[in-house]
């Protein structure tokens, strides 16, 4: 199933998937949009209940191999909810600059409500489509996008247009779901996101449709080996892939190191 | 032979949590962007790679270049290096095989114990607080330490964050985060004392 991720390995078309079904490019944004605008209010309780709780730590992993220093320029794309952003905020300090940036209106609008309650109202928010950002060449330190790349229709262009939107010297950090690596644990995960998910989405969230995509959308995102070949053709080099809990979820870090 | 990436991951991070305590010494970091010393522990299988770059170090389990510096040793070797950095002594220990140009080696040392390098502290996300304190004791343990820590490692994350990050609240920071609850609002009382003290006393005076 991954291997229809692999560079290369599609044929041009017209056509590209959401979820397990195909469907035209252009159609693709529209329907994400459509499912991150069903599941935008209720998206933290059901993060905490699809992950059991266990997105919190893979977020804390991603904000430590960040590892943002005071007065620094982060960029997160697709950052829904805000939750990595908030705490990039905290560590840039009042020198730094963090960007909170989606494509889609209504998670954004939840994340700067999110942010507020917490009392961080100085984040700029820009709606975006990571695969074209529109920030000056080398703006940020530090970008990240946490669960976000699966939904993006060109990863490739996504990817290289974050390395554009770095500075020299700057990291690049990816979580995402990824492919189980302890044996055994795959046909356990498969159970759990395709039977549970759906029907938590729909006690929880009434929509049971939206997380349907969810579970189908992790399967079809490409693997460790393929991400990491993706991110290296796109620039990044020191590409290293962080397994977490077993593969569900791969943290891959990159950096841009031309001069 | 390599080590797991999120063994890396954590020691990069506990180590830069250091460096970065000193402007100074992130601009040594800066200085020697891109030079490598690579680290070898053969009787645990762990070899790991340090890179210089401006926000600290990078720490991968293969070297990106060629290091200029090969450092390997026993794990009592590797131990006692640990305990002189910590006592802040001078000269790189003896036992360890150093392979390359010392001077880099040296200028890292020199390096960790500006910042107040705590080896006991730097083990203690990988090992949990306890298990440091036998670690840095205890010569068994610490060749123990390698195997099963890496596998450990790659294992349980959530283990790793838990202690690291304090993600998942332990009993006493519940316990200090009541007493700060208890703290603020004996603060908050204070204050509405205070607020209807001064309305009153603007109500006497209209
Ligand atoms: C699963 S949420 C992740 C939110 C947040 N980063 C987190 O980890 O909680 C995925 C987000 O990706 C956004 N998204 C989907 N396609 C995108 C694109 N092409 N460009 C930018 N954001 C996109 C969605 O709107 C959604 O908010």
């Amino acid at each position: 199933m991954t291997d229809t991720n692999k560079p290369g390995a599609n044929p041009p078309s017209t056509t590209t998937h959401f979820g397990f079904q195909q469907v035209p490019i252009q159609d693709k944004r529209r329907r994400v949009a459509g499912v991150f605008d069903s599941v935008a209010s209720k998206y933290d309780v059901m993060n905490d209940l699809m992950s059991l709780g266990v997105h919190r730590l893979w977020k804390r992993f991603v904000i430590d191999l960040a590892g943002v220093r005071a007065g620094e320029k982060v960029l997160d794309v697709a950052g829904g909810t805000g939750d990595l952003a908030g705490e990039f905020a905290r560590q840039a300090g009042p020198r730094g600059l963090v960007v909170l940036s989606d494509i889609n209106a209504s998670m954004l609008g939840e994340g700067r409500r999110r942010l507020e309650d917490r009392g961080l109202v100085n984040l700029p928010t820009v709606q975006a489509n990571a695969e074209c950002l529109p920030f000056e060449e080398s703006s940020f330190d530090c970008i990240t996008i946490g669960f976000g790349l699966r939904n993006v229709t060109d990863k490739d262009a996504a990817l290289r247009s974050m390395y554009r939107s770095l500075k020299p010297g700057g990291r690049l950090l990816v979580l995402e779901f990824s492919k189980p690596v302890v044996p055994g644990l795959s046909r356990i995960y498969d159970r759990y996101s395709f039977k549970l998910l759906p029907l938590m989405g729909r006690l929880v969230a009434n929509d049971e449709d939206s997380y349907r995509y969810l579970a189908e959308s992790i399967r079809m995102h490409p693997d460790q080996d393929t991400l990491k070949g993706m991110m290296q053709a796109a620039g990044f080099a020191r590409t290293l892939v962080y397994n977490l809990t077993g593969g569900i979820v791969a943290v891959h870090r990159g950096f841009r190191l031309d001069a | 032979m390599s080590t797991p990436a999120l063994l890396c991951a954590a020691a990069e991070i506990a180590l830069n949590r250091y460096l970065r305590l000193e402007a100074a010494v992130l601009d040594e970091c800066a200085e020697l962007d891109g030079r490598c010393i690579e680290f070898m522990l053969p009787a645990a299988s762990l070899a790991m790679t340090l890179e210089f770059m401006p926000a600290g170090v990078r720490i991968t389990p293969q070297p990106p270049a060629p290091p200029e510096v090969r450092v390997g040793g026993s794990p009592t070797a590797l131990l006692a290096a640990l305990r002189q950095l910590a006592g802040g002594r001078e000269g790189l220990p003896a036992g360890l095989e150093i392979e390359g140009d010392p001077e880099l080696l040296d200028r890292f040392r020199a390096m960790l114990v500006r910042v107040g390098f705590d080896p006991e502290e730097w083990l203690a996300p990988l090992l949990g607080g306890a298990a440091a304190h036998r670690a840095v004791g205890s010569l068994r343990r610490m060749l123990g330490w390698g195997r099963d820590t890496s596998q450990r490692m790659a294992d349980h994350s959530a283990e790793y964050l838990r202690e690291e990050t304090r993600d998942l609240a332990r009993g006493r920071d519940v316990a200090a985060w009541m007493d700060e609850v208890d703290h603020c609002r004996d603060a908050l009382d204070r204050l509405d004392a205070r607020l209807r003290r001064l309305e009153g006393s603007a109500g006497d005076k209209s």
